[in-house]
């Protein structure tokens, strides 16, 4: 089974036996937590790769605890916990709706989410403990996607 | 194989375009040198349903050179009319039944070479976007969604039944 694992500095594929442990897996250091993408909260010190073979994807994100996102959108941050594991496209989705920004459903899809200051485009599948690196926050702009004239 | 076509497979084999086709953001549909065809899937979480677009990259001198691309018909393995190209929101400006015809059905943006010729005002206008031998077909794709989450027409209902995680 193909496996994506995420940690603080990008990802890389392994493959796996539905019996093995992810701890094996991924060479977790001790101390360290397995999320499963999109998570809030960590696997079980002993869990299988198994867990998570109903899953389209099986990516696991390698970290220390949550990341505490911060979105500015129009001068106002706001702020949210998530597992490390959460993929940019899933903040998009906060951001952007009721528990975010709540931004009317006709403008929702005109907005990207950017690394604080950055225009440098984010992929959708990247995990936030990624970007956040080493640390456990996270600032982000929630903007419109760049237009393209002349 | 030529050297733009050997940098292409190698991009088309990377953990980074594997993970977007295991996420159902795309689908390789067929590649014939540099020219690769892809059906593109973006999904609308209110409407519990995705739009589904086939592209075609022509990636000449790739990656020293942006692909140029055009919309693609699958089903067909043609051209996409231009009667059914998405539209609304940016989709309307990269997919520009005024101008994308007379360039190959070119896309209006920073990642296609057709598009550049002419507009040096977007590597500074547009920072995030500007084409470098850092860049990969997977930037094309993942801008291309983008793009396509924005368009308004074909409904989505009736464009595609396929999600995307």
């Amino acid at each position: 089974m193909r496996i994506y694992v995420h940690d603080s500095e990008g990802k890389r594929v392994v493959e796996a036996d539905e019996a093995a442990t992810l701890a094996d897996v991924t060479g977790a250091d001790a101390g360290a937590k397995i999320w499963a993408e999109d998570a809030s909260e960590p696997l079980a010190a002993d869990a299988t790769v198994g867990l998570l073979a109903d899953r389209d994807v099986v990516a696991v994100h390698v970290g220390k605890g949550q990341v505490t996102v911060s979105v500015t959108y129009e001068g106002v941050a706001k702020p949210e916990s998530f597992g490390p594991g959460t993929k940019i496209d899933k903040v998009l989705d906060w951001a952007t709706g009721r528990d975010g920004f709540n931004v009317p459903e006709g403008d929702r899809d005109d907005l990207v989410l950017r690394l604080k200051g950055s225009t440098d485009p984010l992929d959708p599948d990247t995990h936030i403990g990624t970007l956040a690196g080493k640390g456990d926050t996270l600032a982000l702009d929630l903007l419109p996607g760049d237009k393209f004239a002349g | 194989m030529n050297p733009d076509e050997k940098a292409l497979v190698d991009d088309l084999e990377s953990d980074r375009f594997m993970c977007g086709a295991d996420h159902g953001y795309w689908r390789l549909v067929a590649r014939a040198g540099v020219l690769v065809t892809f059906d593109l899937v973006t999904f609308d979480l209110a409407a519990k349903n995705g739009r589904q677009v086939g592209v075609r990259l022509d990636c000449s001198g790739y990656p020293g050179v942006a692909p140029t691309g055009q919309l693609w018909s699958v089903p067909d393995d043609a051209p996409l009319p231009v009667a059914q190209w998405p539209q609304g929101g940016r989709a309307s400006a990269v997919f520009n039944p005024n101008w994308s015809p007379n360039f190959g059905g070119a896309f209006y943006f920073p990642y296609d070479r057709r598009a550049l010729d002419g507009h040096g005002g977007w590597a500074s206008a547009h920072p995030g976007h500007v084409w470098g031998v850092d860049k990969t077909v997977v930037d094309v794709l993942h801008l291309l969604r983008e793009v396509l989450r924005t368009a308004t027409t074909p409904t989505i209902d009736a464009a595609g039944q396929e999600e995307a995680s």
